[in-house]
């Protein structure tokens, strides 16, 4: 079985704590990304999973058992590196059979083994090739088909992604999400790329200075973000933030940014309620496909419009990407495509209420 | 280099480079010509020096060569030099490479010192870290011994061998060690499977360089060996000095030493290239 257990896993370097108490449960054949800015301890965690890396407090269950002092190679893991770690003075063939001869396999198995993931991986006719004369995409597949011929029950995927041009990167992306489907072990996946972590994974887990900031599948995780850097790290162009007071007045909750004020919608009132007080400082999300321009709001009310100017127009070809002054703020909106804007223009728009989103100012935590 | 190069064509004074260009390969060859001229010189050329215009012996002859491959001093110099050559580079490398492996990977305290402490040999005169040396391996009754000598030249050799395999272990990624490891290779089998084989090329390079160290060293020999029956090369040249014997014997002795020198360099120069760019670069 391919569970993998962390328990209150931390990391230290010397006095530097890396990973901060992880608490991560990985189902048997899910797909989980570590997804997080560079330094957040994300690679240090698949390391430590690896056993590449110490782990310096708490335990590590893989298929139910303990694992903190298991040898790597004993772990029933696999792992493909950035920079794919070719060997560069062996062919796409011994490179593939490297760990299945440490295994003593047979030989008419290996090369079984061989035939297989270069027909899996697309790579039929290279088995000859030095990984010098192969691209960028051949090596990173040769560096797959390694990790895979072994069996492994969890593969470990350190950006694999991240030294392929743009191009590449969305082909094996796809390319990736066929071969899990098809093998079915578990994956667990390191990116700090948002869009690779959204499409690929069942689950993601955002990091942030070696804390784990939240689990979930991926939209769960983008519509409701549990704190502020969550929200900020996911989404692209990422959330608007605008610093708002909490205000009453006729019974009905406001934010209230001094340029415009918006409507908090009676659903998500209890928890302001709650949460927060009157006149406290908070921080106001809005994500910007959630500000729509006026003309195609459905529902239009002076609780959340807000009168902008243009200020900048990004064209992005399927989408424009504006921001818009609205006095004290600039806000970014994705809207479609539109010749006739122009930078200067007024423009009213519409936001979205029951996709706002309200953090506290003092943790960042998310109130709604 | 593009930039100098199309300075030089402007050049008014190019001519004057040149001629200064062709004044320093001259002296440079002009030794080496000497030598090679006296080795073939017979005797009335080695007295009054041959034709000037030319400058080449009267009645070349190899009959010094033939002399020197009958005599067995020489013969024997020979090939203890080649035994202590090659002597020194297996323990140069099976004493370097590992100790430039673990430098090279992990972190020692100290590592800055230990670098300085290794190099501080190659930092005084040989004349006086010989004394000490040759006094203790009397001691150790290594004198007049080929291992004694092979001994004496890994003392000067290694810091050259760890510094050479140090940047060429450093240029190989950690990666690939990890990887094999995880893909189940002890750590044994991975240095040996993997970082040997990729780290060959420089390594070569250091082994050549340990030839040639000890296959001209002298001072280190010639204390070490000088009251027994093993000579090397360069000890048996100036034993023979020792009795004022012609010029031409002397030339071809020097000839004979050169030549394996002259050969290894233009064939694996290329590796030693390599093996320096790769302790350069970081």
């Amino acid at each position: 079985m391919g569970d993998v257990i962390l328990s209150k896993i931390t990391k230290k370097f010397g006095k530097f704590v890396a990973v901060k108490e992880i608490n991560l449960n990985v189902d048997d054949g899910e797909f989980v990304t570590l997804v997080g800015p560079s330094g957040c301890g994300k690679t240090t965690t698949l390391r430590m999973i690896a056993g590449l890396e110490d782990i310096t407090f708490g335990e590590l269950k893989i298929g139910g058992k303990i694992s903190n002092y298991v040898p790597p190679k004993d772990r029933g893991i696999s792992m493909v590196f950035q920079s794919y770690a070719l060997f560069p003075h062996m062919t796409v063939a011994e490179n593939i059979a490297f760990g299945l001869k440490i295994k003593k396999i047979v030989r008419d198995a290996i090369l079984k083994k061989i035939s297989w993931v270069l027909d899996l991986l697309d790579l039929t006719g290279l088995d000859d090739r030095r990984p010098r004369e192969l691209s960028g995409g051949q090596r990173q597949r040769v560096a797959l088909g390694r990790a895979l011929v072994l069996d492994p029950e969890v593969l470990l995927l350190d950006e694999p992604l991240s030294n392929l041009d743009a191009k590449l990167r969305l082909k094996m992306r796809t390319e990736l999400k066929r071969i899990h489907r098809k093998i079915g072990c578990t994956i667990i996946y390191v990116t700090h790329d948002q869009v690779e972590a959204m499409t690929l994974s069942d689950r993601i887990a955002v990091m942030n200075e070696g804390f784990l900031m939240q689990v979930g599948p991926p939209l769960e995780v983008y519509d409701n973000p549990q704190n502020k850097f969550v929200a900020g790290f996911l989404g692209s162009p990422p959330m608007n933030f605008i610093p708002v007071d909490l205000v009453k007045d006729n019974n009905k909750f406001y934010l209230d940014a001094k340029d415009f004020k918006i409507l908090i919608p009676d659903l998500k009132a209890d928890k302001v309620k709650k949460d927060a007080k009157i006149d406290e400082e908070l921080i106001f999300g809005i994500r910007p496909e959630d500000i729509i321009r006026i003309e195609k709001a459905k529902d239009v009310h002076e609780g959340n419009k807000i009168e902008t100017i243009i200020d900048v127009i990004e064209p992005m070809g399927s989408e424009l990407i504006l921001s818009l002054a609205t006095g004290k703020h600039i806000v970014k909106a994705t809207v479609d495509p539109d010749i006739h804007l122009k930078v200067g223009q007024k423009m009213t728009v519409v936001v979205d209420t029951n996709k706002i989103h309200l953090f506290k100012l003092d943790n960042e935590e998310a109130i709604f | 280099m593009l930039k100098t190069h199309k300075t030089m064509k402007r050049d008014p004074y190019k001519w004057v480079w040149l001629l200064g260009m062709i004044i320093m390969i001259i002296i440079i060859i002009l030794p080496i010509y000497m030598m090679f001229k006296y080795s073939i010189s017979d005797r009335s050329s080695v007295v009054t020096g041959g034709a000037v215009i030319p400058l080449w012996p009267y009645h070349p002859t190899i009959e010094q060569f033939e002399g020197l491959l009958e005599e067995t001093g020489f013969i024997n110099a020979f090939f203890t030099s080649l035994g202590v050559a090659f002597l020194t580079v297996c323990i140069s490398l099976a004493l370097g490479a590992p100790a430039a492996f673990s430098l090279a990977r992990y972190k020692i305290p100290g590592k800055a010192m230990i670098l300085i402490l290794l190099i501080s040999i190659r930092l005084f005169p040989d004349v006086i870290s010989v004394i000490p040396v040759v006094e203790t391996f009397i001691k150790l009754k290594l004198v007049n011994t080929i291992i004694g000598a092979s001994l004496a030249h890994t003392l000067l050799s290694l810091p050259y061998v760890i510094y050479i395999a140090m940047g060429v272990f450093e240029t190989i990624p950690k990666d690939l060690e990890e990887q094999a490891q995880i893909l189940g290779a002890s750590k044994l089998y991975a240095f040996i499977k993997i970082i040997v084989p990729i780290a060959l090329p420089g390594l070569a390079a250091a082994a050549i360089y340990v030839f040639l160290l000890s296959w001209n060293e002298f001072i280190f020999s010639y204390f070490l060996l000088l009251f027994g029956e093993l000579t090397t090369i360069p000890v048996f040249l100036r034993k023979i000095l020792s009795w004022t014997p012609q010029h031409n014997l002397l030339a071809a002795i020097s000839v004979m030493l050169s030549i394996p020198v002259i050969i290894f360099t233009f064939f694996v120069q290329k590796y030693m290239q390599a093996g320096m760019t790769a302790g350069a670069v970081k």
